[in-house]
Protein backbone atom coordinates (compact mmCIF):
# COMPACT_ATOMS: atom_id res chain seq x y z
CA UNK A 1 0.00 0.00 0.00
CA UNK A 2 1.20 3.54 -0.90
CA UNK A 3 1.99 6.34 1.75
CA UNK A 4 -0.15 9.36 1.09
CA UNK A 5 1.43 10.88 4.84
CA UNK A 6 2.90 14.30 4.14
CA UNK A 7 6.74 14.65 4.84
CA UNK A 8 7.74 15.25 7.81
CA UNK A 9 11.80 16.27 8.22
CA UNK A 10 12.77 15.05 11.94
CA UNK A 11 15.58 16.86 13.79
CA UNK A 12 16.88 16.42 17.51
CA UNK A 13 16.37 19.50 19.77
CA UNK A 14 18.92 20.14 22.73
CA UNK A 15 16.53 21.69 24.67
CA UNK A 16 13.40 20.28 26.45
CA UNK A 17 10.51 21.85 28.20
CA UNK A 18 9.82 20.46 31.77
CA UNK A 19 7.17 22.89 32.69
CA UNK A 20 6.91 24.79 36.47
CA UNK A 21 5.86 28.38 37.11
CA UNK A 22 7.95 30.95 39.47
CA UNK A 23 6.34 34.21 40.95
CA UNK A 24 8.15 36.95 43.58
CA UNK A 25 6.83 39.67 45.05
CA UNK A 26 8.89 42.05 46.53
CA UNK A 27 7.11 44.03 50.28
CA UNK A 28 8.73 47.08 52.05
CA UNK A 29 11.69 44.86 53.77
CA UNK A 30 10.89 40.93 52.84
CA UNK A 31 10.40 39.51 49.94
CA UNK A 32 8.54 36.10 48.70
CA UNK A 33 9.35 33.61 45.69
CA UNK A 34 7.66 30.68 45.08
CA UNK A 35 6.91 27.67 42.93
CA UNK A 36 5.51 25.08 42.18
CA UNK A 37 6.85 21.44 42.66
CA UNK A 38 5.96 19.73 39.58
CA UNK A 39 8.68 17.90 37.00
CA UNK A 40 7.23 17.32 33.59
CA UNK A 41 7.78 16.91 29.93
CA UNK A 42 4.69 16.54 27.57
CA UNK A 43 2.10 14.41 29.45
CA UNK A 44 4.24 13.13 31.46
CA UNK A 45 4.70 13.76 35.19
CA UNK A 46 8.84 13.04 36.44
CA UNK A 47 8.12 14.08 40.00
CA UNK A 48 5.65 15.93 41.60
CA UNK A 49 8.52 17.08 44.23
CA UNK A 50 10.91 19.06 42.01
CA UNK A 51 10.82 22.52 43.59
CA UNK A 52 12.42 25.58 41.25
CA UNK A 53 13.65 27.92 43.67
CA UNK A 54 17.45 27.62 44.81
CA UNK A 55 18.82 29.53 47.84
CA UNK A 56 21.93 31.39 47.33
CA UNK A 57 22.54 33.32 50.52
CA UNK A 58 20.87 34.24 53.31
CA UNK A 59 19.47 37.42 51.69
CA UNK A 60 18.69 36.00 47.90
CA UNK A 61 16.28 33.08 46.58
CA UNK A 62 16.87 32.13 42.76
CA UNK A 63 13.91 30.69 40.94
CA UNK A 64 14.87 29.18 37.65
CA UNK A 65 12.27 27.31 35.22
CA UNK A 66 11.71 25.67 31.78
CA UNK A 67 14.49 23.21 30.54
CA UNK A 68 15.58 21.19 33.67
CA UNK A 69 19.11 20.74 31.94
CA UNK A 70 19.96 24.17 31.46
CA UNK A 71 18.34 24.69 35.41
CA UNK A 72 21.05 22.66 36.92
CA UNK A 73 23.66 23.41 34.78
CA UNK A 74 23.01 27.34 35.34
CA UNK A 75 22.59 26.82 39.32
CA UNK A 76 25.74 24.76 39.19
CA UNK A 77 27.78 27.82 37.40
CA UNK A 78 26.50 30.43 39.98
CA UNK A 79 27.65 28.53 42.84
CA UNK A 80 30.47 27.79 41.67
CA UNK A 81 31.20 31.84 41.00
CA UNK A 82 29.66 32.80 44.24
CA UNK A 83 32.20 30.52 45.84
CA UNK A 84 35.00 32.16 44.19
CA UNK A 85 33.47 35.46 45.00
CA UNK A 86 33.34 34.62 49.06
CA UNK A 87 36.60 32.95 48.93
CA UNK A 88 38.15 35.95 47.75
CA UNK A 89 36.29 38.67 49.52
CA UNK A 90 35.10 37.22 52.74
CA UNK A 91 31.19 38.03 52.12
CA UNK A 92 28.18 37.24 50.64
CA UNK A 93 27.12 38.38 47.00
CA UNK A 94 24.68 41.15 47.37
CA UNK A 95 21.34 41.02 45.35
CA UNK A 96 22.39 43.42 42.79
CA UNK A 97 25.56 42.06 42.45
CA UNK A 98 24.03 38.64 41.92
CA UNK A 99 21.78 39.71 39.76
CA UNK A 100 24.37 41.70 37.41
CA UNK A 101 26.35 38.44 37.23
CA UNK A 102 23.68 35.83 36.44
CA UNK A 103 23.11 38.09 33.64
CA UNK A 104 26.27 38.01 32.57
CA UNK A 105 26.48 34.40 32.85
CA UNK A 106 23.23 34.37 30.45
CA UNK A 107 24.43 36.47 28.02
CA UNK A 108 27.54 34.34 27.45
CA UNK A 109 25.64 31.76 26.10
CA UNK A 110 24.32 34.54 23.91
CA UNK A 111 24.34 31.82 21.24
CA UNK A 112 23.46 28.80 22.53
CA UNK A 113 21.37 30.14 25.56
CA UNK A 114 20.74 28.54 28.54
CA UNK A 115 16.14 27.82 28.04
CA UNK A 116 16.10 28.87 31.32
CA UNK A 117 13.37 31.94 32.81
CA UNK A 118 15.26 33.45 36.02
CA UNK A 119 13.45 35.16 38.64
CA UNK A 120 16.11 36.50 41.55
CA UNK A 121 14.49 37.29 45.00
CA UNK A 122 15.79 39.07 48.44
CA UNK A 123 17.03 41.83 49.82
CA UNK A 124 18.98 44.46 48.58
CA UNK A 125 22.26 46.33 50.32
CA UNK A 126 19.86 48.73 51.75
CA UNK A 127 17.59 45.81 53.27
CA UNK A 128 14.46 46.58 51.04
CA UNK A 129 12.67 44.04 49.66
CA UNK A 130 13.68 43.22 45.93
CA UNK A 131 13.10 41.05 42.67
CA UNK A 132 14.92 41.17 39.41
CA UNK A 133 13.52 39.29 36.44
CA UNK A 134 15.83 37.55 33.34
CA UNK A 135 14.87 36.35 29.82
CA UNK A 136 16.74 33.46 28.80
CA UNK A 137 19.96 35.94 27.30
CA UNK A 138 20.40 37.94 30.61
CA UNK A 139 18.49 41.05 30.18
CA UNK A 140 17.09 42.29 33.30
CA UNK A 141 14.89 44.74 35.36
CA UNK A 142 14.28 45.06 39.28
CA UNK A 143 10.73 44.78 39.41
CA UNK A 144 8.07 44.97 42.39
CA UNK A 145 6.16 41.60 41.32
CA UNK A 146 7.15 39.14 38.31
CA UNK A 147 5.21 35.99 37.23
CA UNK A 148 7.92 33.34 35.06
CA UNK A 149 7.88 29.92 33.49
CA UNK A 150 4.65 27.96 32.22
CA UNK A 151 1.76 29.33 33.73
CA UNK A 152 3.40 33.19 33.86
CA UNK A 153 0.79 34.54 31.10
CA UNK A 154 -1.82 33.70 33.72
CA UNK A 155 -0.49 35.30 37.12
CA UNK A 156 1.02 38.60 35.89
CA UNK A 157 -2.23 40.37 34.84
CA UNK A 158 -3.34 39.11 38.57
CA UNK A 159 -0.73 40.63 40.14
CA UNK A 160 -1.14 43.89 38.06
CA UNK A 161 -4.05 43.68 39.65
CA UNK A 162 -3.89 43.08 43.08
CA UNK A 163 -0.01 43.98 43.83
CA UNK A 164 -0.11 47.23 41.81
CA UNK A 165 -3.76 48.06 41.97
CA UNK A 166 -4.05 48.42 38.25
CA UNK A 167 -7.18 49.03 36.41
CA UNK A 168 -8.69 49.68 39.63
CA UNK A 169 -10.76 53.09 40.64
CA UNK A 170 -10.78 54.55 43.90
CA UNK A 171 -8.85 51.90 46.03
CA UNK A 172 -6.27 52.69 48.43
CA UNK A 173 -3.60 51.60 48.65
CA UNK A 174 -2.07 49.83 51.95
CA UNK A 175 1.39 48.72 51.84
CA UNK A 176 1.85 44.83 50.91
CA UNK A 177 2.34 42.96 54.65
CA UNK A 178 4.00 39.30 54.18
CA UNK A 179 0.90 37.60 55.25
CA UNK A 180 -1.06 39.19 52.64
CA UNK A 181 1.42 38.18 50.20
CA UNK A 182 1.76 34.60 51.05
CA UNK A 183 -2.16 34.25 50.75
CA UNK A 184 -1.96 36.05 47.44
CA UNK A 185 0.75 33.80 46.04
CA UNK A 186 -0.95 30.78 47.47
CA UNK A 187 -4.03 31.75 45.76
CA UNK A 188 -2.59 32.56 42.22
CA UNK A 189 -1.15 29.35 42.26
CA UNK A 190 -4.36 27.47 43.49
CA UNK A 191 -5.72 29.33 39.93
CA UNK A 192 -2.92 28.57 37.78
CA UNK A 193 -2.74 24.74 38.77
CA UNK A 194 -6.56 24.76 37.57
CA UNK A 195 -5.95 25.72 34.15
CA UNK A 196 -1.95 25.28 33.26
CA UNK A 197 -1.47 21.31 32.72
CA UNK A 198 2.11 21.61 33.66
CA UNK A 199 1.59 23.36 37.03
CA UNK A 200 0.49 21.69 40.18
CA UNK A 201 1.36 18.93 42.88
CA UNK A 202 2.69 21.44 45.16
CA UNK A 203 3.96 25.37 45.67
CA UNK A 204 6.85 26.10 47.99
CA UNK A 205 6.94 29.64 48.85
CA UNK A 206 10.02 31.10 50.30
CA UNK A 207 9.95 34.46 52.52
CA UNK A 208 12.99 36.51 52.81
CA UNK A 209 13.11 38.74 55.58
CA UNK A 210 16.16 40.11 57.99
CA UNK A 211 15.93 36.90 60.41
CA UNK A 212 16.18 34.31 57.64
CA UNK A 213 14.79 32.50 55.05
CA UNK A 214 11.20 31.07 56.04
CA UNK A 215 9.51 28.33 53.78
CA UNK A 216 5.97 27.08 53.79
CA UNK A 217 4.36 24.21 51.30
CA UNK A 218 1.26 24.01 50.26
CA UNK A 219 -0.36 21.43 48.26
CA UNK A 220 -1.93 21.53 45.16
CA UNK A 221 -3.94 19.92 42.35
CA UNK A 222 -2.28 16.72 41.49
CA UNK A 223 -4.23 15.71 37.92
CA UNK B 1 72.93 45.63 49.03
CA UNK B 2 74.20 47.21 45.75
CA UNK B 3 76.00 44.46 43.55
CA UNK B 4 76.52 44.52 39.81
CA UNK B 5 75.37 40.94 38.60
CA UNK B 6 77.55 40.16 35.67
CA UNK B 7 76.37 37.39 33.96
CA UNK B 8 73.34 36.93 35.63
CA UNK B 9 71.61 40.09 34.52
CA UNK B 10 71.09 40.19 31.38
CA UNK B 11 67.14 38.69 31.54
CA UNK B 12 64.45 38.33 33.73
CA UNK B 13 64.55 34.66 33.68
CA UNK B 14 67.72 33.76 34.83
CA UNK B 15 68.38 33.82 38.62
CA UNK B 16 72.05 34.53 40.16
CA UNK B 17 74.14 32.28 42.04
CA UNK B 18 72.64 33.62 45.67
CA UNK B 19 69.27 33.79 44.38
CA UNK B 20 68.66 36.73 43.18
CA UNK B 21 66.99 38.11 39.63
CA UNK B 22 68.93 40.93 38.81
CA UNK B 23 66.18 42.81 36.43
CA UNK B 24 63.86 43.00 39.07
CA UNK B 25 66.25 44.86 41.13
CA UNK B 26 67.48 47.14 38.23
CA UNK B 27 64.17 47.78 37.57
CA UNK B 28 63.65 49.75 41.17
CA UNK B 29 66.93 52.28 40.13
CA UNK B 30 64.28 53.55 37.59
CA UNK B 31 62.21 54.38 40.52
CA UNK B 32 64.94 55.78 42.90
CA UNK B 33 65.32 58.42 39.85
CA UNK B 34 62.20 59.84 39.83
CA UNK B 35 60.26 62.52 41.81
CA UNK B 36 59.45 61.80 45.32
CA UNK B 37 55.86 60.58 46.02
CA UNK B 38 53.89 60.11 49.28
CA UNK B 39 51.24 58.94 50.49
CA UNK B 40 49.49 58.74 53.83
CA UNK B 41 46.41 57.05 55.26
CA UNK B 42 44.63 59.59 57.51
CA UNK B 43 41.59 59.12 60.16
CA UNK B 44 39.00 59.55 57.35
CA UNK B 45 40.84 59.19 54.14
CA UNK B 46 44.23 59.12 52.10
CA UNK B 47 46.14 61.82 50.47
CA UNK B 48 48.90 61.72 47.86
CA UNK B 49 51.69 64.57 47.22
CA UNK B 50 53.94 64.21 44.41
CA UNK B 51 57.30 66.08 43.13
CA UNK B 52 57.01 66.39 39.63
CA UNK B 53 60.43 67.40 38.43
CA UNK B 54 60.10 70.23 35.84
CA UNK B 55 63.10 69.57 33.28
CA UNK B 56 61.96 71.95 30.38
CA UNK B 57 60.95 76.17 30.77
CA UNK B 58 58.16 75.53 28.02
CA UNK B 59 56.72 72.76 30.57
CA UNK B 60 52.65 73.74 30.95
CA UNK B 61 51.37 73.19 33.92
CA UNK B 62 48.94 70.52 35.30
CA UNK B 63 49.89 68.69 32.12
CA UNK B 64 52.33 64.90 32.50
CA UNK B 65 50.00 64.04 35.38
CA UNK B 66 51.29 61.53 38.22
CA UNK B 67 48.48 61.34 39.99
CA UNK B 68 45.50 59.17 38.16
CA UNK B 69 42.38 58.27 39.24
CA UNK B 70 41.26 54.48 38.57
CA UNK B 71 37.18 54.27 38.59
CA UNK B 72 35.44 57.13 40.87
CA UNK B 73 36.44 56.09 44.59
CA UNK B 74 40.69 55.10 43.89
CA UNK B 75 43.57 57.31 43.25
CA UNK B 76 46.82 56.52 42.25
CA UNK B 77 50.05 58.10 42.45
CA UNK B 78 52.93 56.82 40.73
CA UNK B 79 56.62 56.87 40.67
CA UNK B 80 59.48 55.74 38.06
CA UNK B 81 59.16 55.29 34.31
CA UNK B 82 56.40 57.50 33.91
CA UNK B 83 55.30 55.79 30.55
CA UNK B 84 55.30 52.41 32.28
CA UNK B 85 52.73 53.64 35.19
CA UNK B 86 50.33 54.60 31.80
CA UNK B 87 50.42 51.17 31.23
CA UNK B 88 49.11 50.19 34.58
CA UNK B 89 46.46 53.19 34.81
CA UNK B 90 44.98 51.80 31.76
CA UNK B 91 45.20 48.62 33.39
CA UNK B 92 44.06 48.76 36.49
CA UNK B 93 41.06 50.87 35.18
CA UNK B 94 40.24 47.71 32.56
CA UNK B 95 40.13 45.88 35.53
CA UNK B 96 37.85 48.23 37.78
CA UNK B 97 35.55 49.02 34.79
CA UNK B 98 35.44 44.99 34.39
CA UNK B 99 34.46 44.48 37.97
CA UNK B 100 31.24 47.14 37.68
CA UNK B 101 30.19 45.55 34.60
CA UNK B 102 30.03 41.99 36.20
CA UNK B 103 28.80 42.83 39.92
CA UNK B 104 27.27 46.17 39.28
CA UNK B 105 29.85 47.13 42.38
CA UNK B 106 32.70 49.71 42.87
CA UNK B 107 35.67 47.41 42.99
CA UNK B 108 37.17 47.02 46.38
CA UNK B 109 40.77 48.59 46.22
CA UNK B 110 41.98 45.43 48.21
CA UNK B 111 40.89 43.28 44.88
CA UNK B 112 42.14 45.70 42.54
CA UNK B 113 45.60 45.90 43.84
CA UNK B 114 45.58 41.91 44.02
CA UNK B 115 44.95 42.10 40.67
CA UNK B 116 47.45 44.42 39.34
CA UNK B 117 49.88 43.22 41.28
CA UNK B 118 49.39 39.84 39.83
CA UNK B 119 49.97 41.39 36.56
CA UNK B 120 53.39 43.48 37.35
CA UNK B 121 54.66 40.16 38.64
CA UNK B 122 54.13 38.18 35.24
CA UNK B 123 56.28 40.66 33.62
CA UNK B 124 58.98 39.27 35.94
CA UNK B 125 58.55 35.68 34.68
CA UNK B 126 59.67 35.81 31.18
CA UNK B 127 62.57 37.23 29.27
CA UNK B 128 60.78 38.39 26.05
CA UNK B 129 59.25 41.25 28.47
CA UNK B 130 61.22 43.65 30.80
CA UNK B 131 59.68 44.21 34.51
CA UNK B 132 57.71 47.48 35.01
CA UNK B 133 59.73 50.33 36.13
CA UNK B 134 57.79 51.76 38.97
CA UNK B 135 55.88 51.95 42.07
CA UNK B 136 52.40 52.85 42.35
CA UNK B 137 50.26 53.75 45.37
CA UNK B 138 46.74 53.15 45.40
CA UNK B 139 44.48 55.53 47.96
CA UNK B 140 40.47 54.73 48.57
CA UNK B 141 37.58 55.42 50.77
CA UNK B 142 35.33 52.73 50.89
CA UNK B 143 33.14 50.75 52.62
CA UNK B 144 36.34 49.37 54.72
CA UNK B 145 37.70 52.80 55.46
CA UNK B 146 40.35 54.53 53.95
CA UNK B 147 43.13 52.21 52.51
CA UNK B 148 46.92 52.74 51.46
CA UNK B 149 48.75 50.05 49.02
CA UNK B 150 51.96 50.09 46.83
CA UNK B 151 52.94 47.80 44.44
CA UNK B 152 56.62 47.67 43.49
CA UNK B 153 58.68 46.16 40.42
CA UNK B 154 58.55 42.87 41.62
CA UNK B 155 54.95 42.52 41.92
CA UNK B 156 54.60 42.65 45.86
CA UNK B 157 51.50 44.60 47.23
CA UNK B 158 51.41 45.85 50.98
CA UNK B 159 49.37 47.99 52.44
CA UNK B 160 49.98 51.09 54.46
CA UNK B 161 49.81 54.11 56.74
CA UNK B 162 52.66 56.21 55.40
CA UNK B 163 54.34 55.52 52.29
CA UNK B 164 57.00 57.39 50.19
CA UNK B 165 58.87 56.32 47.06
CA UNK B 166 61.95 58.27 45.05
CA UNK B 167 64.72 60.73 45.23
CA UNK B 168 64.04 61.37 48.57
CA UNK B 169 62.58 58.75 50.02
CA UNK B 170 64.18 58.16 53.01
CA UNK B 171 63.55 61.59 54.46
CA UNK B 172 60.32 61.85 53.21
CA UNK B 173 60.05 58.87 55.44
CA UNK B 174 61.44 59.92 58.11
CA UNK B 175 58.84 62.85 58.17
CA UNK B 176 55.70 60.90 57.54
CA UNK B 177 56.69 58.83 60.71
CA UNK B 178 57.24 61.90 62.84
CA UNK B 179 53.09 62.55 62.37
CA UNK B 180 50.52 60.86 63.89
CA UNK B 181 48.62 59.70 60.77
CA UNK B 182 45.78 57.94 62.80
CA UNK B 183 45.08 60.82 64.57
CA UNK B 184 44.93 63.29 60.92
CA UNK B 185 42.38 64.19 58.88
CA UNK B 186 42.56 64.95 55.72
CA UNK B 187 42.53 68.01 55.47
CA UNK B 188 45.35 68.51 57.94
CA UNK B 189 46.93 65.79 56.67
CA UNK B 190 47.22 67.44 53.20
CA UNK B 191 49.22 70.07 54.66
CA UNK B 192 51.36 68.19 55.89
CA UNK B 193 52.14 65.85 52.51
CA UNK B 194 53.12 69.08 50.77
CA UNK B 195 55.17 70.51 53.67
CA UNK B 196 56.98 67.42 53.25
CA UNK B 197 57.42 67.38 49.48
CA UNK B 198 58.78 71.10 49.91
CA UNK B 199 61.23 70.30 52.30
CA UNK B 200 62.85 67.45 50.93
CA UNK B 201 63.21 69.11 47.66
CA UNK B 202 66.35 69.13 46.40
CA UNK B 203 66.86 72.92 45.64
CA UNK B 204 70.50 72.57 44.51
CA UNK B 205 70.11 68.91 42.52
CA UNK B 206 66.48 69.38 41.19
CA UNK B 207 65.20 72.90 40.17
CA UNK B 208 62.06 73.50 39.22
CA UNK B 209 58.97 71.13 40.32
CA UNK B 210 55.12 71.26 39.99
CA UNK B 211 53.29 70.11 43.14
CA UNK B 212 50.45 67.52 42.75
CA UNK B 213 48.15 67.38 45.59
CA UNK B 214 45.25 64.63 45.49
CA UNK B 215 42.86 63.20 48.20
CA UNK B 216 40.09 61.00 48.83
CA UNK B 217 37.94 60.49 51.65
CA UNK B 218 35.10 62.08 53.90
CA UNK B 219 36.10 65.76 52.82
CA UNK B 220 35.49 64.34 48.96
CA UNK B 221 32.23 62.02 49.33
CA UNK B 222 34.26 59.09 48.59
CA UNK B 223 35.18 60.65 45.16
CA UNK B 224 39.27 60.50 44.15
CA UNK B 225 39.98 64.12 42.98
CA UNK B 226 42.73 66.67 42.79
CA UNK B 227 42.23 69.17 45.96
CA UNK B 228 40.55 72.05 45.22
CA UNK B 229 42.77 75.62 44.49
CA UNK B 230 41.94 76.97 47.59
CA UNK B 231 42.67 74.01 49.78
CA UNK B 232 46.17 73.71 47.40
CA UNK B 233 46.92 77.64 48.10
CA UNK B 234 46.62 76.92 51.66
CA UNK B 235 49.04 74.23 51.55
CA UNK B 236 51.54 75.77 49.81
CA UNK B 237 51.52 78.44 51.62
CA UNK B 238 52.02 76.50 55.19
CA UNK B 239 54.60 74.28 53.41
CA UNK B 240 56.59 77.42 52.59
CA UNK B 241 55.79 79.05 55.95
CA UNK B 242 57.42 75.91 57.29
CA UNK B 243 60.90 76.23 55.49
CA UNK B 244 61.13 79.22 55.95
CA UNK B 245 61.40 78.59 59.78
CA UNK B 246 63.58 75.64 59.80
CA UNK B 247 65.67 77.52 57.42
CA UNK B 248 65.79 80.39 59.89
CA UNK B 249 66.29 77.50 62.97
CA UNK B 250 69.69 76.48 60.70
CA UNK B 251 70.89 80.17 60.33
CA UNK B 252 70.95 80.90 63.81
Amino acid sequence: MEDYRAPMEHQWSPYSWNGGTILAVAGEDFAVIASDTRLSEGFQIYTRDSPKTYKMSDTAVLGCSGFHGDVLTLIKVIEAQQKIYRHTHQKDLSCESLAQLLATILYSRRFFPYYTYNILAGLDKKGKGCVYSFDPVGSYDREMYRAGGSAAAMLQPLLDNQVALKNQAGVEKEPLTIDKAVSLVTDVFTSAAERDIYTGDGVKISIITASGIDVKEVPLRRD
Amino acid sequence: MSSIGTGYDLSASTYSPDGRVFQIEYASKAVENSGTAIGIRCKDGVVFAVEKLITSKLHEPKSNRRIFTIDKHIGMAAAGLIADSRKIVTRSRDEAANFRFTLAQPIPVKHLVDRVSGFVHAHTLYSAVRPFGFNVMYGSYGSEGPRLYMIDPSGIALGYFGCAVGKAKQAAKTEIEKLKTQELTCKDAIREVAKIIYTVHDEVKDKEFELELSWVGEVTGGLHQFVPDDVFEDAVQYAKEAIKESDSEDEL
